[in-house]
């Protein structure tokens, strides 16, 4: 029997698939490739200019590039079943429809938060509420896509101050979904002070979630959150407490919202979660909405700023870990996700096309619909380019007017310049509407845009710490992503290739 | 240090468009000039109020110009293929026709 | 290590013939007609053994006094007594002068072997495909499958490539599930059929509890293909597995670590990771030292001694992940510490030896230990007993 050899099976031709590179910042003859699919692999500059301009490819480099998607040799030997599959279960996505349908049920809040972008009303104003028809045709609308999953989230103002729409909306959703026989999430966004029993029984009985706001400790927290008679903190932990001794541990989660008062002060923040039994926080910047950019130069901070307090706050979460709390970083984990498994998220900020109307629709008190909630603010602020119409109308009036226009054309960073050369696009997303918020310009010079140097600066950190970060961080990562204990996952070899 | 930056591209090597491309990357914080001359192209960068420029900013310069090149290389060899496979998952997706490649 | 085959005089067979070897457990039960049965008088007490019992219509006796049963088939002069025994159904055909057992009850691992003929030609292919019209197989496994023990936990279907025989593989299959319905199928395949949507598609619900066991030998087309000498093999194995994922079937894929694969361990690691994380085990495999394996020695051997830092890392990139992983045919002692919970004891007891050395190694109960056809430029330098299991907790 003849056997051939290994070079039999290799040519020397081959042709490039679309690749996308970045120089690495801490090691800049170091480039960070990607495919379509969002594989990627490291490489020196050199070794990947060879490969693009036929100097003398190193065999290595050409198998690496192959392997992640990124050439293609022998046409006879070479499949694209894998970089198909991964984009098939990207574009999937776009055809289920918009999963996530936010319903602000009322502006009526009790709070001041500085940053509040909402643009509260006082709890006795009852023209900022929903009225009934509009909340039953908002569910009419709902159901029109085809999305197998749907999540409905309540926002305000504080949803508990409206309970009885919440409550109409909800019932009249699952009679619906007799029907219809979606999977069904519900979550009320509220700071939980005006819990009862009755109101627990009802989210107990309907697996409602709820979403609070833990700013971090008592002194931060009534910082951010003054309430008149000064409580807020105690007020929340009171009220988590007693919501999850209704609905359980994990029916409650938490965001903060960091202000300039948070930065210096990621330790604080992190222990109050841990010390409330939280097992993730999501370190969220501000935006310029609402009241949010009214009090900006008390509050706000530089991106530079924001970098190094996400640095300590990794660190100490780290540190954390490795001592046995477990306790992930939300936006950490949904971008390592997606550099380490070909998942799509339900994030929908972090989309392109952008999530905004295509995943995610806002049906505001008024009967108007927006295609996110930050094109919401912007109304509330007095602009109103982002409205797609208003519950009265069609699905397709929706998307054939001129908001979705905006965003179709702008929304999509596969086609935007200075998005659409970037190594980083797959795990990337559009946001027309950040843009145009901050700079009047729906798509503007995306690599200066806050969002492009915010998640420019977040990409980079991770694939650093990918690359040479210490063990244990790379294992407390890796016990996020994948959603294991720290003691399962494994140290990788030092020196193995 | 605020000064302009100045450097020259010898456009048999370095085309146009790689060096159009390379300055997109840094007009949110730069005023840019090419001056053509024949084959070479002067590029002057004035920093905008607020920026400060990198002590090596004319090697990243040049390095963002040859890294322009390589993408245009990858763009010309890579264009039909890329979007016969975004055809071929959409179709995918879409129920359609999903059982074979491009 | 027990042979498939043992030596034996065989008289009055005139047709080749399959049966279960029945002894004093299995008497009582009588879970098969005695017309599908060999009676085993090797392990009866005198007592028993009545002219009754023996004028049932037996298909043939395994007895050392071929006399006591005149005229009738028997089995007798073994050469190896152990070879055959209660539960064991085996082959005997007439002029051959052994037997060939099909299926061993005692086995850590039963396989049905279908078909010599296959359509890859890995370079350390311990069964070497011969191109032979052995159709004959499958019929025979058809009766072998009915005298299986029910209570069998789970089953190999090997070859050769199975999927050469096109559908009747899926006949076969059926008939393991509907007549052994609580016992577990490991098909072992290359997988490329399965790119054909037609064929794959007829895998959906074929069985209740089918796993196929798939191997891959590296994340870019030129190394697969090189290993398993067909240009384009890789590429109809990738879609034959995701063939088999779009219908939800349980996917295995092995890995026998031949020195080319080897050198990119870790990167096969990741392409599997992120390209088929759905797959339910995946297996890191020595070699084993038989068959093309023998020829291309120089070609494919790599002491494990030197692997061993490259298989911890493409162990932790799946094992993070969540996707179950085994190390097979490698004993304890080459492999770091941190891998023992992995490694399996994967060697076939019929082709399973151990080394003097490993006498007085305290770890040899949980060691595959070697392959019999192991010879010395098969074994690591590395073999050493462990013996103070203290110094090597990990």
């Amino acid at each position: 029997m003849k056997f051939k050899s290994s070079k039999d099976y290799q040519g020397d031709e081959y042709r490039l698939l679309p690749i996308r590179f970045r120089r690495l910042p801490w090691e800049r003859d170091r480039v960070f490739a990607s495919s379509l699919s969002g594989q990627w692999t490291f490489l020196t500059h050199d070794e990947l200019r060879r490969c693009i301009q036929r100097d003398r490819p190193p065999q290595q480099s050409l198998d690496d590039l192959e392997s992640v998607g990124c050439l293609e040799r022998s046409p006879e030997q070479h499949t694209f079943a894998p970089l198909l599959s991964q984009l098939r279960t990207r574009m999937a996505r776009l055809t289920a429809g918009p999963a996530l349908h936010l319903f602000v049920v009322s502006l009526r809040c009790d709070h001041s938060c500085g940053y509040c972008q909402v643009s509260r009303q006082s709890p006795d104003a009852s023209r900022f509420d929903m009225s009934e028809e509009t909340a039953q045709l908002a569910v009419e609308r709902l159901f029109a896509w085809p999305s197998p999953t749907l999540t409905i989230e309540f926002q305000g103002g504080e949803p508990l101050l409206s309970f009885a729409r919440v409550q109409q909306i909800v019932k009249s959703i699952v009679k619906r979904n007799g029907m219809e026989g979606r999977e069904l999430r519900f979550v009320i966004a509220s700071t939980l002070h005006h819990l009862d029993d009755e109101r627990l029984e009802f989210c107990r009985k309907h697996h409602i979630q709820l979403s609070t706001s833990l700013d971090g400790p008592a002194e931060l927290h009534n910082l951010n959150r003054p309430l008149p008679s000064r409580d807020s903190y105690e007020r929340t932990i009171r009220a988590i407490q007693y919501a999850r001794s209704a609905l359980g541990h994990d029916a409650v989660s938490a965001l903060t919202t960091l202000t300039r008062a948070t930065l210096s002060k990621p330790e604080a923040v992190i222990d109050e979660y841990v010390r409330q039994g939280f097992s993730s926080i999501f370190l969220r910047p501000l935006s310029p909405y609402g009241f949010a950019r009214r009090t900006q130069t008390r509050s706000a901070y530089t991106i530079a700023e924001f970098n190094e307090f996400y640095k300590r706050a990794l660190k100490y979460l780290v540190q954390l870990n490795t001592v046995g709390t477990y306790i992930e970083e939300t936006y950490a984990t949904l971008i390592l996700r997606m550099l380490l498994m070909p998942q799509s998220h339900g994030y929908v900020d972090l989309r392109s096309p952008t999530g905004a109307g295509l995943g995610t629709i806002v049906y505001n008190y008024d009967g108007k619909v927006y295609p996110s909630d930050e094109a919401r603010m912007l109304a509330a602020m007095g602009d109103d380019t982002f409205c797609m119409g208003t519950v009265f109308q069609s699905v397709e009036d929706w998307y054939s007017s001129p908001a979705m226009r905006v965003l179709l054309s702008n929304g999509v960073s596969e086609s935007t310049p200075g998005c659409t050369d970037c190594a980083y696009l797959p795990y990337c997303g559009s946001d027309p509407i950040d843009s145009y918020a901050r700079s009047g310009e729906p798509a503007g010079h995306r690599p200066s845009s806050a969002f492009c140097r915010r998640h420019m600066s977040l990409f980079d950190l991770l694939v650093e710490l990918l690359d040479r970060g210490d063990s244990d961080t790379q294992r407390v990562l890796e016990s996020w992503v994948f959603r294991q204990p720290l003691h399962e996952i494994l140290p990788h070899a030092v020196g193995a290739n | 240090m605020n000064d302009i930056i100045a450097v020259e591209f010898d456009t048999t090597i370095y085309p146009l468009d790689a060096i159009r491309r390379a300055v997109h990357w840094h007009i949110g914080e730069y005023y840019a000039d090419l001056r053509i001359a024949g084959s070479i192209v002067t590029l002057e960068l004035r920093p905008k109020d607020g920026t400060t420029s990198p002590t090596d900013f004319e090697s990243t310069l040049k390095n963002s110009v040859l890294d322009e090149l390589l993408r245009v290389q990858v763009r010309s060899e890579a264009r039909g293929i890329h979007e016969a496979l975004i055809r071929a998952a959409l179709d995918g997706a879409l129920g359609r026709n999903s059982n074979s490649e491009v | 290590m027990l042979a498939k085959r043992t030596s034996a005089a065989v008289s009055c067979v005139s047709n080749p013939l399959v049966g279960k070897v029945v002894g004093p457990r299995d008497l009582a039960n009588e879970t098969h007609n005695v017309e599908r049965c060999f009676l085993d008088l090797r392990q009866l007490a005198n007592a028993v053994i009545s002219d009754e019992l023996i004028s049932l219509p037996w298909l043939g006796f395994i007895t050392a006094d071929p006399r006591r049963v005149e005229g009738r088939c028997t089995i007798s002069a073994l050469s190896d007594d152990t070879v055959i025994a209660e539960g064991d159904v085996i082959r005997i055909a007439p002029k051959a002068r052994y037997v060939d057992v099909l299926y061993r009850r005692s086995a850590n691992a039963n396989a049905l072997f279908v078909t010599e003929r296959c359509t890859n030609f890995c370079v350390m292919c311990s069964q070497p495909p011969r191109e032979v019209n052995d159709r004959w197989r499958i019929t025979e496994l058809t009766q072998v499958i009915d005298l299986i023990d029910r209570t069998e936990q789970w089953l190999g279907i090997t070859g050769g490539e199975p999927t050469l025989l096109g559908e009747d593989l899926y006949h076969l299959i059926r008939a393991c599930g509907s007549k052994l319905p609580t016992t577990a199928l490991h098909v072992l395949t290359n997988g490329r059929r399965f790119a054909e949507h037609p064929y794959a598609n007829q895998a959906q619900n074929v069985h209740h509890d089918v796993t196929w066991g798939i191997p891959l030998y590296g994340d870019v087309a030129h190394l697969h293909d090189y290993v398993v000498q067909h240009e384009g093999a890789f590429a109809e194995t990738i879609r034959g597995l995701y063939q088999l994922a779009r219908i939800g079937q349980k996917i295995e894929i092995r890995v026998v670590l031949v020195k080319d694969t080897l050198a990119r361990l870790s990167k096969l690691a990741s392409y599997i990771r992120w390209n088929f994380p759905f797959v339910t085990h995946v297996a890191l495999m020595g070699l084993e030292p038989q068959g093309f394996a023998r020829a291309n020695y120089e070609a494919i051997w790599q002491d494990p001694a030197d692997f061993a830092s490259k298989l911890e890392d493409s162990v932790s990139i799946l094992h993070n992940r969540g996707i179950r992983t085994s190390i097979y045919n490698l004993p304890l002692c080459v492999l770091p510490v941190s891998l023992w919970r992995f490694a399996r004891r994967s060697i076939s007891d019929w082709k399973n030896t151990y080394l003097d050395a490993c006498a007085h190694c305290r770890v040899r109960d949980e060691c595959c230990g070697f392959f019999s056809s192991a010879t010395k430029h098969w074994i690591s330098r590395a073999i050493t007993p462990i013996s103070d299991l203290r110094e090597v907790s990990p």
